[in-house]
């Protein structure tokens, strides 16, 4: 079973552990004097910091970044040449050097995070690359490729040591700051959003997230601490040429630490360093020395052994054994959340009924793909409350006018008003945010998170606040009939969970409107008769509900109003009664009267 | 007057040398085409052949032809092995782990090339193609021109391959309609390892090319290996047509900006431009009108999902 | 020709088809309508063995092919002329049509089917060197149908040929399948339209659900005024 990565507690167990490490390691520290040994630690704990910040936008969030040490290239040169050139002092150096590089991947990111996987990671490297070579060319700033030396005498003012104890110190510090943030994205909006994006990223737009802004936050920050690394590995080795800052093998190194420790948790790429590290540098002293190129050989086989068969890293493994250890399915903090759960007679955001609202009115909506003309001129209008059902046999357009209405393909003419608002192109996320909700046909559920995370990411879309949050994705889950699943993951749900907590997703978006994609497909009679109920109950609660189904017990079952479509083209309206019995209707579905002797 | 000359003869030399490029990108655009998978290791791939070729002509003194044609055999196990090994495990995993499984290959080839070879600069010794002959005022490389007539040859072998015998046939089918192919009865599984086969077996080929030109070393995979990614992506990776053209053309950018500006230089301009096209037009300058794989689509079903 | 028996499928732990049982004589044509989710595609899948079954036996020819791969079934002659086409649309249409040839069963027979298929579809031979993209939806149908018919099938199945396409198209595509089952060949047609695949068929089943509702001659099945109520579930 995966680790879940988000756990809701002030301080789990975990976390208590690796602030213990650390100080133990701070308390320690004084009392070694071997400078080899100091070496060793300062590496571990600078590569620990990068891990964990590759981590951050790679294991979090999703994209591969293969180049990423170009952050920490840019970092060391720029505090570095401010020092050597323009006797900035690097204590504040740093932090300039710092922001000039998070701005540096803000820019890059809003470009490259539009790439799919494979070329983004390509680009990355093209990118490292660049920067690589420009450091060699220009020769008057940063030295080429003979490097940049900083004055070893400088002192402390100047973040110049004479002992490789302080800077160890700083990099601790730096390390802390950043675990404790990571830590701290279990019960942030920021955090959540960046699973959500990860693990479904169509899901995630519907829930009000826009993926490329996420991403470039998540770059710049793990820019961030990269630069602080870059910087401080400056100042340490008081030396910086191309190769040893923007080498690939290095971002290469982080990656690995990173998987084999487990990529996605906070601990993981920390183990890896603790454990890879140490073994490199006895292995390169021991072995390595005389043959060039073994230990990144080596390095090469574990990640294809590790991608292949542990991807998930050192920590999954130890998860596994852990939770049969103690035989429970879940943290003990989501039994404590069922407890705590409030009973709710409704939702607590029940809108106020007005029939003379209209909440979503389509006009005159038209798509075409090439010559190919699949919705024409399509338009409805829906009040508060109000349950419709759109059907039409195969191929008639629903599909197409879903997306569009829903913001997942333009349209080529007409308005989606919404809110209030007219949209010419209406991206999912705005209009998530302007109340429209939908649910999927192939359910979309976030893989990794239990089924109350996955709808706090719904809740999200209209709250910053973690706790209101949460009361919102607790009272939405009562609501649906799942409060005793609360914890489980989404890898255990039945398919009819799974649709329920599609619509507790889009429930917990505080909708006015929500669009449900062929909900009933694959569930049993019985099944279908709940989820109509439920439906009944949220169109109660004033959330007015547009239905595509091809059950058509289903539609006569809840809906006021309904519309055919076929070949793109509205060609009935009315009731379910009235429907049934148009000619027109009944030619779309059974086919044309063709009679053959 | 004498400027035409130089100019003419660059473009000659860009022309010898975008043909090989044709046949290195051909590789990787076949496997990128059929299996959907980007393979980090190709500049590798190279390498290894154009070690190979130094194996074989310099240190084992065999008939460099006779090498290419044994090398040829080996790659195509080479890429069948790989693709069974590496590739199809991963074929339905995130992309991450399809990411770093071939990069992971990169560096254990690079570096055992590092480890065995050392980093030194190794020429190969073809006696009797180092020298060059002239027509008119052009001089041409026997090298160079015996390396591209032995590409385009070999492209044109591979085109006709696809066009007219089955199993090139299923490859293609393959690579534009995987439900498709599967239904009129073609091993998609199988195809896959072909691809595979055939991929490193051009990629091969080039290296054994190259050899004769350029010096190897662990690192000249990086270079060529890039030259190649910005080629296909130029030329689009379902559009042959286009990607030998895409290859003519950065053979004469080679060319050209090799004599203005600065080496180092040089290599910034490609990767600018392999930037910049990516984030214009990912699916390529002229790269037809096939739809990107979206982010999380399973490779490996064959069924389609929920059909009740 | 084909016999099911007691099929079940389900998608993962979804159970979608219900013991169901049909079969096809040697040189029949069998529809089997049902509104769309009854769960057609799915007896498609099974019976071409892209979907594994819970339960049930397949017999084609007499032979239990439930073991069988799918690709080995299309050598043995269970040909399917899928939903959507999927043709290969920067290839030309002479090479889709050799596609079709690739069971090696069928590869014996390239040129006559070759032959044969051109005189039926003069379109097809019409246009054999263009772009199978340039084609139109019909004669995209009408390629499609062909490549199929390139296999040496036993039987051919057809899923939704009609979807799509213009009335005056689907009467031209039904007008050859007519004379496909002059020349032998056993099909079995899959539809949503009634009209169409109950029109030209032998026999049809009508199914809902996963399972078989109603079986019997064609005509008496497109007279019968139950279908309607199966489609609009009255």
């Amino acid at each position: 079973m995966k680790k879940i990565t988000l756990l809701n507690n002030r301080f789990s167990t975990a976390q208590k552990w690796l602030y213990l490490a650390i100080l133990l390691a701070a308390c320690v520290l004084p009392f070694v004097r071997n400078k080899f040994i100091l070496d060793i630690i300062f590496n571990v704990v600078l590569f620990a910091i990068l891990a964990q910040a590759w981590n951050l936008l790679t294991g979090y969030s999703g994209p591969v970044s293969l180049g990423h040490v170009v952050y920490f290239g840019v970092g060391a040169y720029s505090s570095s040449i401010l020092y050597v050139s323009f006797g900035v002092n690097p204590w504040i150096g740093i932090f300039i050097g710092a922001f000039i590089t998070t701005v540096f991947a803000g820019v890059m990111g809003v470009f490259l995070f539009r790439l799919k996987t494979h070329f983004f990671a390509l680009s990355t490297v093209a990118l490292l690359f660049i920067m690589h070579i420009l450091a060699g060319y220009y020769t008057e700033f940063t030295g080429g490729h003979m490097g940049l030396l900083l004055p070893i005498n400088a002192g402390a003012k100047d973040m110049v040591f004479i002992s490789k104890m302080p800077y160890i110190y700083i990099g601790l510090l730096i390390l802390f700051i950043l675990c404790t943030y990571m830590y701290s994205l279990n019960t942030s909006k920021f955090g959540y959003s960046l699973i959500a994006v990860r693990e479904n990223e169509e899901a995630s737009k519907a829930m009000g997230l826009q993926p490329i802004f996420v991403w470039v936050k998540a770059n710049m920050i793990s820019a961030f601490f990269m630069s602080l690394g870059g910087s401080l590995y400056a100042q340490y080795m008081c030396y910086i040429d191309p190769e040893s800052v923007f080498g690939m093998n290095m971002s290469v190194k982080i990656a690995l630490y990173a998987i084999i420790g487990g990529v996605g948790t906070v601990i993981g790429p920390l183990i890896g360093s603790v454990i890879m590290i140490p073994v490199e540098i006895l292995f390169r002293t021991s072995f390595g020395r005389s043959i060039t190129g073994l230990n990144m050989a080596v390095y090469g086989v574990f990640l294809i052994i590790f991608v292949l068969y542990a991807k998930d890293g050192l920590m999954s493994i130890c998860m596994k054994y852990y939770q049969k250890l103690k035989k429970r399915a879940f943290s003990e903090t989501e039994a404590m959340a069922v407890k705590a759960a409030p009973v709710l007679a409704g939702l607590p955001f029940a809108l106020p009924q007005n029939d003379h609202n209209v909440v979503l009115e389509i006009q005159n909506i038209t798509k075409n793909f090439g010559g190919l003309t699949a919705v024409q001129d399509f338009s409805f209008s829906l009040k508060t409350g109000e349950v419709i059902g759109l059907i039409g046999p195969n191929g008639a357009g629903k599909t197409t006018t879903f997306n569009m209405i829903t913001g997942f393909i333009p349209q080529s003419s007409g308005l989606i008003v919404a809110n209030g608002h007219e949209y010419k192109r209406a991206h999912p996320w705005v209009l998530c945010k302007a109340g429209v909700a939908r649910t999927f046909q192939l359910v979309k559920p976030f893989a990794k998170l239990s089924l109350l995370q996955n709808v706090i990411i719904g809740a999200f879309a209209k709250t910053r606040d973690y706790e209101e949050a949460r009361n919102t994705a607790l009272a939405v889950i009562d609501f649906v009939g799942m409060k005793n699943k609360l914890d489980y993951p989404t890898s255990k749900l039945t398919v009819c969970d799974l649709k329920k907590l599609e619509l507790a997703k889009a429930l917990a978006t505080k909708p006015t409107v929500i669009l449900l994609d062929e909900v009933m497909s694959g569930l049993t009679p019985t099944e279908s008769k709940d989820m109509c109920v439920l439906i009944k109950k949220i169109s109660q609660q004033n959330i007015a509900l547009v239905i595509v189904e091809h059950v058509m017990q289903v539609i006569s079952n809840t809906c006021e109003r309904v519309l055919v479509l076929n070949f793109g083209e509205l060609i009935a309206e009315g009731t379910y009664k009235e429907i049934i019995e148009n000619e027109q209707v009944i030619k779309a579905y059974l086919g044309g009267s063709r009679h053959y002797a | 007057m004498e400027s035409n000359v130089i100019f003419i003869q660059l473009i000659i030399n860009g022309l010898l040398i975008g043909g090989i490029y044709a046949l290195l990108s051909f590789g990787l655009a076949l496997i990128f085409g059929v299996v959907e998978v980007v393979n980090f290791a190709h500049g590798e791939v190279l390498m290894v052949g154009m070690y190979l070729s130094y194996v074989a002509s310099t240190l084992l003194g065999v008939n460099i032809f006779v090498a290419m044609f044994i090398g040829m055999i080996l790659f195509f196990i080479f890429g069948i092995t790989v693709e069974r090994i590496i590739i199809k495990p991963i074929l339905d995993a995130p992309f991450f782990s399809q990411i770093f499984a071939t990069v992971g290959l990169a560096y254990v080839l690079k570096n055992v090339a590092l480890m065995i070879f050392k980093a030194d600069y190794l020429k190969v010794k073809i006696g009797y193609l180092e020298s060059s002959f002239q027509i008119g005022n052009f001089c041409f490389d026997k090298a160079r021109v015996v390396a591209f007539l032995l590409s385009v040859g070999a492209l044109l072998v591979l085109v006709f391959f696809l066009k007219n015998t089955y199993i090139g046939r299923a490859i293609s089918a393959v690579a534009q309609s995987k439900r498709g192919a599967e239904i009129r009865g073609i091993d998609i599984h199988k195809t896959y390892a072909i691809a595979f086969g055939i991929g490193f077996m051009c990629t091969g080929l080039a290296g054994f090319s190259l050899s004769t030109i350029y010096s190897v070393y662990p690192s000249v995979g990086d270079a060529f290996g890039l030259i190649a990614f910005i080629i296909v992506i130029l030329g689009g990776y379902n559009n042959l047509y286009g990607i030998f053209i895409g290859a003519l053309i950065i053979g004469q950018l080679e060319s050209l900006s090799g004599f203005i500006l600065s080496v180092h230089l040089k290599e910034v301009v490609y990767f600018l431009v392999f930037l910049i096209i990516l984030v214009i037009k990912p699916s390529g300058l002229m790269g037809g009108t096939r739809k990107m794989r979206k982010r999380f689509v399973p490779k490996n079903k064959t069924v389609l999902e929920n059909e009740a | 020709m084909l016999e099911v028996r007691n099929l079940n499928v389900a998608y993962g732990e979804v159970q979608v088809i219900w013991d169901v049982s049909f079969s096809i004589k040697e040189k029949e044509i069998v529809s089997i309508v049902g509104p769309n989710g009854a769960g057609k595609s799915t007896i498609i899948n099974a019976v071409t063995g892209v979907l594994p079954a819970i339960s049930g036996e397949v017999l084609l020819d007499g032979k239990e092919i439930v073991s069988l791969k799918p690709t080995r079934r299309v050598n043995d002659g269970l040909v399917q002329v899928p939903e959507g086409r999927l043709l290969f649309p920067n290839m030309s249409v002479k090479d889709n049509l050799r596609i079709g040839a690739y069971p090696p069963s069928a590869r014996k027979m390239v040129d006559e089917n070759m032959e044969f298929v051109f005189d039926l579809f003069p379109v097809v031979k019409e246009r054999q060197h263009q772009i199978a993209g340039s084609l139109s939806g019909g004669e995209q149908q009408m390629l499609a149908i062909a490549m199929g018919l390139m296999a040496s099938p036993k039987l051919l199945i057809l899923d939704e040929p009609s979807i799509g396409l213009a009335p005056i198209i689907v009467d031209r595509v039904l007008e050859t399948l007519s004379r496909i089952r002059d020349t032998g060949i056993t099909m079995m047609l899959v539809e949503q339209d009634v009209y169409v695949s109950l029109g030209i068929a032998d026999r049809g089943y009508v199914i809902e659900n996963g399972k078989i509702l109603m079986e019997g001659k064609a005509r008496e099945l497109l007279n019968d005024p139950h279908i309607k109520n199966v489609y609009l579930s009255i």
